[in-house]
């Protein structure tokens, strides 16, 4: 016993140059003593629980259900003349608040593995998901098995055609705290699992929320962008749904034209263009230049155009947030639609697609880029797994500056995540490395 | 026309023509009052409530995670040598019942339109779905305005990629029931909203079952007593199974009658398609060979259709006509099979049943477990296309949760099915009937 957990401490802080106190995290599990013989055992780490939880920040009086909002049914994208056309690509949102799908599985030995779903409206259609459907095919299973779950999970309903959607993302959830578990079960960081690290913090990008019109706006966001890239960010992302000789368009330009040649600008359009004008777009951007990557800039059901955009724009073209599976990025890369693919570790399917999804880019010589958008630590450190140990990732998203400030980070943890202007650093806990705080959690869960 | 007073105080000598004129004349201010009638009802139907009700039979009550099925980790196709591979495609499986959630959309006028979604399996995934993200962007809205509410609500996660699954099973459902409501309104049935008729009864076939090869061939010769002239049977394993020769008894015996239809429910892989494919282009009646593949395989389906005489046939497991699209582009398919139920409702099949019509493709409306609602709404949409050339549930009307739920039946003869003239989907609920297979408190 005192061998063992000598021998887990000193692989621990061999294994990471600056490990966050590693031999007490190893401690406090060992204080659990059902969860020091699942560490000692060999298993089966038979899955006991699977508890889907729904955290919203500020937690209102809205009902359980949540609000949503969304366009109104005819709604215009507001350009001139042909560029104002029917909308067909601003989606649900949940105003004023945050909201994810956390995913608790417990074994039957006491360890506790945390997941998480992206879900930032209508958490509880994954919820629902997992209790009525994945929970039955998964309780009393080893949770050792990971590859072999995710395929039980995927196999569900595949010939019923569910490949995208709150169902991949609940696969996601269920996929993360699975990774957690294992970990936890060896005693060392997921990333170790993976493979190992390639290094030990990845860079980050900061994202700017939502669109802005209005020069005032857009000097505000300027503003920030460049104190932010001040701070340390090499990349800044900016919204561009607009066309040309648009707001959006000129505050882009003028950011490009000051970060330059420190910093460079991404632009993402969340499918908001058809071919013609993402060609034109991709045009006005490839002139503005210092320009990393521009993204999304079709619907995902117009992925089988993507490459054409790829080679009528210089500019590098991204896509991937709104894919799920590997099938649909192997579609993607074998035409060549993207430079760089941004899958969401909280939606494509977990750890286990997404690593498959990092290795298929990776044969096709393409970057990615974790997609992190709204959600809490599960979601994030998960991301910074999987980013540190693969080869082609290029950096790591982050929302609106850094996420651990806000009412679903560092706010809900023992132990923070170590994430600065520019970059993450991936934590040396045993599994995810996620503590929650119980007592902080139960005040942002609403189902 | 001005209608000549027939209490006028001149005198007047009627001519059996003046008779006639008036006759007519008063005919046509009766039409002119129902259209007013009509047009009132054209008023906006602003929608009041949407409710999910979940259906299952044999009604007993159960917690809905414990029938659930599905094969072991690790199990295997069962053929020989390289056909024992891992199974990559039976689905979960709801033990010994049959289930679907009906949609109940009430406008505040009183008015109520049902729909349905294909859910066999966990339905209170798709009820979530309608209550936590369709109903609060569909009450107070115009439920006339179908598209633009289709647009609606697919927009909802489009850029998040919810283009297949229970999303639009539940896109479905609604679509359905905003169609029964038009036609509710107008006093016209959905296939007339739909452009009319092309055939006065729409062909069907069914699924044969049967442990024993015998058993198998006399439930195709029921079907061939019952009118059909198609039969389909599942099809899923390779080389070391008696699997192949049941296929071939069936299509010996229907070979006077018509074809055999096989499924393989995506059980193969590409090079195992083409050989199991080319055994039923020898067969020469095989009607189509269906999901050979898996959705995620769509790209190969071209090569499969290439390679075989046999038509190849997919779509029940895609879900909006971009993957139709797809497929069709590449040539993938001589036939498409979508699921009203499933593939985003009439409005997204409607569209897929002409995106095939101009790529000179059949199509026929996957029919699975389910009520009468979703056969009726499928046949609605098939006798109002061109290209639908046969339809799926020839048994659904006899069964459980068919006309012994509604009021009138709906009428199927000499393996046709007729669809009602009655507005909207013409389906009248016996009230009694559908709450002995209601589950309370979902």
């Amino acid at each position: 016993m005192r061998r063992r957990r000598f021998l887990a401490c000193s692989a621990l802080a061999a294994g990471a140059a600056v490990a966050s106190r590693p031999c007490e995290a190893i401690g406090r599990l060992e204080a659990q003593p059902d969860v020091a013989r699942a560490l000692r055992g060999t298993g089966p780490l038979t899955i006991k629980a699977i508890d889907p939880i729904v955290i919203r920040a500020p937690r209102d009086g809205a009902p359980p259900e949540g609000p949503v909002s969304l366009g109104a049914v005819g709604s215009t994208t507001g350009g001139q003349g042909v560029w104002n056309r029917l909308d067909h690509a601003s989606p649900s949102r949940t105003p004023g608040v945050e909201q994810a799908t956390l995913v608790k599985i417990t074994t039957s030995q006491g360890l506790i593995g945390w997941g998480e779903c992206h879900a930032p409206v209508a958490p509880r259609m994954q919820s629902r998901i997992i209790a009525d459907l994945f929970r039955p095919l998964l309780v009393g299973q080893d949770a050792r098995q990971v590859e072999a779950l995710w395929q039980r999970m995927y196999r569900s309903e595949r010939v019923r055609g569910y490949s995208t959607g709150a169902h991949l993302e609940a696969i996601a959830g269920i996929d993360l705290a699975l990774w957690d578990l294992l970990g936890k079960f060896a005693g060392v960081p997921v990333y170790q699992l993976l493979g190992g690290a390639y290094r030990t913090r990845i860079p980050t990008y900061a994202t700017f929320s939502g669109t802005y019109t209005g020069r005032d706006q857009g000097k505000v966001v300027s503003e920030q962008a460049r104190k932010m890239a001040a701070s340390g960010f090499t990349v800044l992302k900016l919204a561009l749904r607009q066309g040309p000789g648009s707001d959006e368009l000129e505050t882009v330009k003028a950011l490009a034209e000051a970060l330059a040649p420190n910093a460079q600008v991404a632009v993402d359009a969340l499918g908001a263009f058809t071919l013609n004008e993402a060609v034109r777009m991709g045009h006005e951007l490839d002139r503005i230049g210092n320009i990393a990557w521009f993204e999304d800039a079709l619907v995902p059901d117009d992925l089988p155009r993507y490459p054409e955009l790829a080679r009528a724009v210089d500019t590098a073209i991204c896509t991937g947030e709104m894919l799920s599976t590997r099938y649909q990025f192997r579609d993607l890369l074998m035409q060549r639609g993207a430079d760089m693919v941004n899958p969401d570790v909280g939606r494509a399917g977990g750890i286990t697609e997404c690593r498959r999804i990092a290795w298929i880019a990776d044969a096709f010589g393409a970057l990615w880029a974790p997609h992190v958008s709204t959600g809490s630590a599960p979601y994030m450190a998960a991301s910074i797994h999987l980013a540190v140990s693969s080869p082609n990732c290029a950096m790591m998203e982050v929302y609106d500056g850094n996420k651990q400030d806000g009412p679903f980070g560092n706010a809900l943890l023992q132990e923070p995540l170590d994430m600065g202007p520019g970059y993450a650093r991936v934590p040396e806990r045993p599994g995810l490395g996620v503590n929650f705080d119980e007592r902080a959690l139960a005040k942002v869960t609403v189902a | 026309m001005s209608i000549p007073s027939l209490s006028s105080h001149q005198p007047r000598r009627w001519t059996r023509r003046d008779l006639l004129d008036v006759s007519r004349a008063r005919k046509a201010q009766g039409a002119a009052r129902e259209r007013q009638e009509r047009s009132d009802a054209l008023r906006p139907l602003t929608i009041a409530r949407v409710e999910p009700v979940i259906i299952r039979n044999p009604p007993r009550p159960i917690a809905f995670d414990e029938p659930l099925e599905l094969p072991p980790v690790g199990d295997l196709t069962g053929g020989v040598g390289l056909w024992n591979r891992l199974d990559h495609a039976s689905p979960t499986r709801f033990k010994e019942f049959e289930q679907a959630v009906l949609v109940k959309i009430t406008t505040d006028q009183g008015l109520v339109g049902w729909g349905e979604c294909h859910s066999p399996s966990a339905p209170r995934m798709h009820q979530r779905v309608i209550t936590d993200l369709f109903a609060p962007l569909l009450r107070g809205q115009d439920a006339r305005r179908i598209n633009g509410l289709w647009e609606r609500l697919f927009t909802t996660e489009r850029v998040r990629g919810y283009l297949t699954g229970a999303q639009f099973e539940a896109l479905a459902g609604v679509d359905l029931a905003l169609w029964d409501l038009l036609g509710k309104a107008l006093g016209l049935p959905v296939h007339q909203l739909l452009g009319g008729t092309y055939r006065p009864a729409q062909p069907l076939y069914r699924g044969i079952g049967g442990s024993t090869t015998g058993e198998l061939v006399a439930d195709a010769k029921a079907a061939v007593v019952s009118g059909m002239h198609v039969v389909k049977m599942s099809y899923r394993k390779g080389k070391g199974t008696e699997d192949f020769d049941r296929v071939a008894a069936v299509a010996e015996f229907m070979k006077p009658h018509g074809q055999v239809a096989v499924d393989s429910l995506g059980a193969f892989k590409l090079y195992e398609a083409v050989q199991v494919g080319r055994r039923f282009d020898r067969l020469g009646n095989v009607g189509w060979f269906e999901d050979a593949l898996l959705p995620d395989d769509q790209p190969a389906y071209p090569l499969l259709a290439e390679a075989l005489e046999t038509p190849v046939c997919s779509g029940e497991m895609l879900n909006n006509r971009f993957q139709i699209r797809d497929l069709l582009v590449s040539r993938g398919a001589d036939m498409v099979n979508p699921d009203v139920c499933r593939a985003g409702g009439i409005t997204e099949c409607q569209r897929i049943a002409a995106l095939a019509d101009a790529f000179n493709v059949l199509w026929s409306p996957h029919v699975s477990t389910g009520t009468v609602l979703y056969f009726t709404a499928s046949l609605h949409l098939a006798l109002a296309t061109p290209n639908c050339v046969i339809m799926e549930g020839g048994q659904k009307v006899d069964g459980p949760l068919g006309n012994a739920l509604i009021q009138t039946p709906i009428r199927v003869e000499k393996g046709t099915a007729i669809a009602p003239d009655r507005p909207g989907f013409g389906i009248e609920w016996n009230e009694a009937a559908l709450a002995r297979v209601t589950v309370k408190d979902a």
